[in-house]
């Protein structure tokens, strides 16, 4: 009992330490970490496993440990921030591994790649064919960025010099039945408004509202919790 | 919410899990009943050095009900198996008590002092 009491207590520490330090460390995606971030993620969180339920261990070590784990990324994060050559040193720079269709065999092999790992990062760009590419460069992440020669890239109203409407992020009015009051103060709008738009829609109660948005063109989305939609395909492939 | 209170939130947890942590270092030194085991241990040492079995035999039951108290405070700043090696030495000790061999007893003892003194620092 008293061991179990004492993982319990330890475990509310290791999460609640983990979420914090995980905070702190910044809001990189997982896409974005560097092979050393990587590392560092799961050293942590082993510590975390360990300050959890290795009762062999002495709990406060193990925190300090962390606690210095995150304290030395943050350091280093700090001099990467303010030195572009320390930047270069600790997180490595991007690789060019195509140039003019050409593959840089000598760049693959300092990065220890093979031909066959780019050449299936390229497919899985929707690019079959590597004298399609004007530059290929390996980021630090592992992920390749790609350009495409000009003759080979999609056309976009701006190469057909057409002028199109802004477009900018939709904004949520109503939330799982309750109206956002801040977001709506934010639009110039009220509760009035919102109530004649939902009559309009024949949604006389607020509540039945899951979700209710309004794009920057204001055109505004609602949908209702109550889904009329007859599916005409049965989703579950089980019953 | 307020910048304020977002930032207190996770910096009182990180204190309130130090000071949880660290707990155990400071009931070990505060305690009534861990003051007290260090005291018993020294004098049942005087006491085996001395021949004195039966009341080396009473001060070993008052010291396991001290250490019995005392244990339960020290998990967070102590380690399982620092904790399992005591409760082992104290049996061991009883049975050397019994047996009146003086020489294991005075090395279980030492071993036993040796640990009080790292679980308390």
């Amino acid at each position: 009992m008293e061991q179990s009491l004492i993982i319990i207590v330890r475990s509310i520490i290791g999460f609640f330490t983990l979420l914090i330090f995980t905070r702190v460390l910044g809001k990189q995606q997982v896409s974005q970490l560097t092979y050393f971030d990587y590392i560092l993620g799961i050293t942590i969180g082993s510590m975390a496993g360990i300050l959890t339920t290795d009762l062999n261990s002495r709990v406060w070590l193990v925190w300090l440990g962390i606690a210095t784990w995150v304290a030395l990324s943050l350091l280093m994060k700090s001099i990467t921030l303010k030195s572009r050559k320390a930047s270069k040193y600790i997180d490595g720079e991007a690789t060019i591994v195509i140039m003019n269709g050409k593959i840089m065999e000598h760049n693959l092999r300092q990065m220890s790649f093979r031909a066959t790992d780019l050449l299936e990062m390229l497919r899985v760009k929707g690019i079959f064919n590597p004298s399609h590419v004007e530059f290929a460069l390996l980021e630090t992440n592992g992920k390749l960025s790609v350009l495409r020669k000009s003759q080979y890239r999609k056309v976009t109203p701006n190469d057909l010099q057409l002028n199109t409407d802004y477009e900018g992020l939709s904004i949520e009015l109503i939330y799982d039945g309750i109206i956002i009051s801040q977001n709506l103060k934010q639009v110039n709008l009220d509760q009035n408004w919102l109530k004649n738009k939902l009559e309009q829609a024949d949604i006389y109660e607020i509540s039945k509202v899951f979700l209710a948005t309004l794009d920057t063109s204001g055109t505004l989305y609602i949908d209702t919790k109550e889904d009329t939609v007859q599916i005409p395909i049965e989703i579950r492939d089980y019953s | 919410m307020n910048k304020f209170i977002a930032k207190l939130i996770p910096i009182s947890l990180l204190i309130l899990f130090i000071l949880i942590m660290n707990s155990g270092l400071f009931l070990s030194k505060h305690l009534a009943s861990a003051q007290q085991l260090s005291n018993q241990l020294n004098n049942l040492e005087k006491n085996i050095i001395n021949d004195n079995w039966s009341l080396a035999q009473q001060q070993l039951a008052k010291s396991q009900k001290l250490w019995n108290s005392t244990s339960f405070w020290i998990h967070f700043s102590s380690t399982l198996n620092k904790l399992e090696q005591t409760n082992i030495n104290l049996v061991q000790l009883k049975v050397a008590l019994k047996t009146e061999d003086k020489k294991l007893a005075l090395s279980i003892l030492a071993e036993l002092q040796q640990r009080w003194h790292y679980l308390i620092n």
